[in-house]
C-alpha cells in the first residue's frame, strides 16, 4: 500500500515540473519580450492547460498530508516563507490571465505580476529542492532550523537553476506550440538556456563535491545512479539535433526526458529517506487505516480520473495554436 | 454554505438589476434580473433560516458551551429567557443593557415552554469561548438574514404587482442589500470558529496544543500580511473588472458563442461581447 503512494507522489511531482514547469517557463519568457503580439501567443499557448498543470502541485500537497504526515509537516514547517512567496507568486500570475484583458491602462500591473509570478514560484521551487539536497535540520521528527534554514548559497543557486531550466521548457514549448516570430525566437534562446543549464549543473555538483554533502556519498556507493545522468546527455544531444534540424516536436519532449532524468537522479539517491537524510519512507507513512481509506477513492478513482482528463485536455488542444485566436 | 452561495448569487443579480432601474437604463432585463433574483430568494432565505435553525439544533445538543455563549446566557435558567442585545460583560460574568424576551429561550432551545438550558458558568472558565465575538458576530449574521426575508418577500409581492419599480427606496434597499449574504456568511463563520474555542477539534484537542512547534509569531504574521495584501489587491481589481462589465450591461445579442472563447476562462466571453457588439440603445 504504501509503495502505491509512493508511486503515486512520484507521478504527481513529476507531471507537476514538467507542466507545470513549461508554463512557469513560459511565464518567464514573457517577460523577455515586450511586442504584444509575440505575448499574446505566449499566453495562447499555455491558457488553455496551465491550471490543469496546477493541479499536480494540490495533488503533491494532499498526498504528502494524507500519507505521508510527518514529511508533509517538515516541509511545510521548514519551508514556510518559501512556500508562501511560491503560492503568492502562483495566485498573481493565475489571475494575470483573466485580468490582463480586461485591463486598460493598468495592463503593465498584470504584465509584471504573471512574469515576475512565474519568476518567484520557480525561484522558490528550486531554493526548496537545493535545500533538500543539501540536508535540513531535523531532530526527533521536527524541523530545528529556524526561519530561514533553508537559505544558503547552494540552494540560491539551485532556485536560479530551475529559473533557468524552467524557461529552457518553456522556450522548448513554445518551439511546439507556436509559429513564426515566435518559434524563430525560442529557437534562438534554446541553445543558451541549455549551456546556461549544463553549466549551473557542472557548478552544482563540484559545488556539492566539494561541500562534501551526504547525497555524494550515495553517488558514490551506488554507481548505476550514473544511468540517469547518461539519459540526461543522450537526452541534450537529442535536443541538439531537433534544434539544428528545426523538428518542433522535439525539443520539448528531450528537455521533459532531463528533467525526469534528473528526478530521477534525486530521488533515487534519496532512496529510502523521503526527507534526506533523516526520515525515511517507513517512518513518514500513515496509520494503514488511512492509506487504504484513501486507497479506495482518490487512490482508485479520483487520480486516474484526473490522469484521464489531463491527457483529454493535451488531445483537445493539441497541435499549433492559431495565430488569431483571441486569447487574450 | 450551498445555500447561502445561491444566495449570494441570487442577491448580486436583484441588486444589479435594481441599479440599473435606478440609473434609468435597459428597463426590461432590470426587471427580469430582479424578479429572478427576488424570487430565488424568497424560497432560499427561508430555507436558509430552517436548516439555520437545524444547525442551531445541532449545536445545542454537541456545542452546549457555544451555544451558552451564542445566547449570552450567563446562569442556568428555567424556563429560559432570550437576549435579544445586550452587552455581554466577560469579567462579570453578566450582560449589560440586556433586552430579553422571557421564554423564548426555552422555546428557540428545545421547543419547550419549560426546559432548563444551561449557562456558560456551568463551564470552567478555561473551557468557554470568548463571548462577544460569537453574541455579536451571531446577531449580525439573524438580522442579515432577516432584511434578506423582508427584502425578497415584499420584492417579490412588489415584483409580482408590476410596482416595483415604482418604489424607489426599495429599489436603493435591494441595491445596497446586495452584500447581505456575503455579511452573513462571513459573521456567521466567525460564530462557528470562534464559538468553538478554545478547541480545534471539539473535546479532543486544544487550539493551544495544535499550534506547529516550530511556527514563530513573526512568520505568522508575515504570512497574514502576505496573503492580506495579496488578496486586497486581486480582489480589489476584480472587482472594478466586474464593476466595469456590470457599467457596459447587456447590450447587444445575448447569444452569440465568440470565436475567442477560452473554455477554461468564462470572463473571456463577456469580454468579447463587451467589446465586439454595438452598444444597443434602451
Amino acid at each position: 500500500m504504501v509503495m502505491f503512494w509512493i508511486a503515486v507522489l512520484a507521478i504527481s511531482i513529476l507531471l507537476y515540473v514538467l507542466l507545470d514547469g513549461f508554463d512557469l517557463g513560459v511565464g518567464m519568457l514573457f517577460g523577455m519580450t515586450r511586442d504584444e503580439k509575440r505575448r499574446s501567443s505566449m499566453l495562447s499557448a499555455v491558457a488553455p492547460v496551465w491550471d490543469g498543470n496546477e493541479t499536480w502541485l494540490v495533488v503533491t500537497g494532499v498526498v504528502l498530508w494524507g500519507a505521508f504526515p510527518p514529511v508533509y509537516a517538515t516541509l511545510l514547517s521548514a519551508f514556510y516563507l518559501p512556500l508562501l512567496l511560491m503560492v503568492a507568486g502562483l495566485i498573481l500570475r493565475g489571475v494575470a490571465f483573466e485580468y490582463r484583458a480586461r485591463a486598460g491602462a493598468s495592463r503593465w500591473i498584470w504584465d509584471i505580476a504573471f512574469a515576475g509570478g512565474s519568476l518567484v514560484a520557480a525561484f522558490m521551487q528550486g531554493v526548496a529542492v537545493g535545500a533538500l539536497v543539501q540536508g535540513l535540520p531535523v531532530a526527533t521528527g521536527q524541523y530545528t532550523g529556524g526561519e530561514f534554514g533553508w537559505l544558503s548559497p547552494f540552494s540560491i543557486l539551485c532556485g536560479i537553476g530551475l529559473c533557468v531550466g524552467y524557461a529552457l521548457l518553456g522556450a522548448s514549448w513554445l518551439v511546439k506550440k507556436c509559429d513564426g516570430d515566435v518559434r524563430d525566437a525560442a529557437y534562438r534562446l534554446i541553445p543558451y538556456l541549455a549551456l546556461a543549464l549544463l553549466g549551473f549543473l557542472l557548478v552544482v555538483f563540484l559545488y556539492a563535491l566539494s561541500s562534501h554533502f551526504a547525497v555524494m556519498d550515495r553517488w558514490l556507493q551506488r554507481p548505476y545512479l550514473l544511468v540517469f545522468p547518461l539519459v540526461g546527455v543522450v537526452a541534450m544531444a537529442g535536443l541538439a539535433h531537433g534544434v539544428v534540424r528545426r523538428r518542433d516536436g522535439r525539443p520539448f519532449a528531450m528537455v521533459a526526458l532531463t528533467f525526469a532524468a534528473a528526478f530521477g537522479t534525486l530521488a533515487i539517491s534519496f532512496w529510502p529517506y523521503m526527507i534526506p537524510f533523516s526520515i525515511t519512507i517507513d517512518e513518514a507513512q500513515a496509520p494503514h487505516s488511512s492509506l487504504a481509506f484513501m486507497f479506495w477513492g482518490e487512490g482508485v478513482f479520483v487520480f486516474p480520473l484526473m490522469l484521464v482528463y489531463a491527457a483529454v485536455n493535451y488531445m483537445v488542444f493539441r497541435g499549433k495554436v492559431r495565430p488569431s485566436a483571441e486569447y487574450h | 454554505m450551498l445555500l447561502a452561495s445561491y444566495l449570494t448569487g441570487a442577491f448580486c443579480v436583484a441588486g444589479t438589476g435594481a441599479w440599473y432601474l435606478l440609473r434609468g437604463q435597459y428597463h426590461a432585463e432590470a426587471r427580469i434580473m430582479l424578479r429572478m433574483g427576488l424570487f430565488l430568494g424568497a424560497v432560499l432565505v427561508p430555507a436558509q433560516l430552517f436548516f439555520g435553525h437545524l444547525v442551531g439544533d445541532y449545536v445545542h445538543e454537541k456545542q452546549p458551551v457555544k451555544f451558552a455563549a451564542i445566547e449570552g446566557r450567563w446562569r442556568d435558567e428555567q424556563p429560559a429567557s432570550e437576549v435579544v442585545i445586550a452587552l455581554p460583560d466577560e469579567a462579570g460574568q453578566t450582560n449589560r443593557y440586556s433586552i430579553s424576551i422571557p421564554v423564548l429561550g426555552s422555546l428557540i432551545g428545545s421547543m419547550s415552554f419549560t426546559s432548563k438550558e444551561v449557562g456558560l458558568t456551568d463551564f470552567p472558565v478555561q473551557d468557554r469561548p470568548p463571548v462577544a465575538i460569537p453574541f455579536f458576530t451571531f446577531r449580525i449574521m439573524v438580522g442579515c438574514g432577516l432584511l434578506m426575508l423582508f427584502l425578497a418577500w415584499y420584492g417579490s409581492y412588489l415584483s409580482i404587482k408590476e410596482r416595483i419599480a415604482e418604489k424607489r427606496w426599495m429599489l436603493w434597499g435591494i441595491f445596497l442589500g446586495f452584500p447581505l449574504p456575503w455579511i452573513a456568511i462571513l459573521t456567521g463563520w466567525f460564530t462557528a470558529e470562534v464559538g468553538r474555542q478554545p478547541w480545534t477539534v471539539y473535546g479532543v484537542l486544544r487550539t493551544a496544543d495544535s499550534m506547529t512547534p516550530f511556527l514563530t509569531a513573526p512568520q505568522a504574521t508575515v504570512s497574514l500580511v502576505v496573503f492580506c495584501a495579496v488578496y486586497s489587491f486581486i480582489f480589489g481589481f476584480g472587482t472594478y473588472y466586474i464593476y466595469l462589465l456590470l457599467r457596459i450591461g447587456p447590450t447587444g445579442r445575448l447569444i452569440e458563442p465568440p470565436a475567442g472563447a477560452v473554455p477554461n476562462r468564462p470572463m473571456s466571453v463577456a469580454h468579447h461581447r463587451a467589446t465586439s457588439t454595438i452598444p444597443a440603445g434602451e
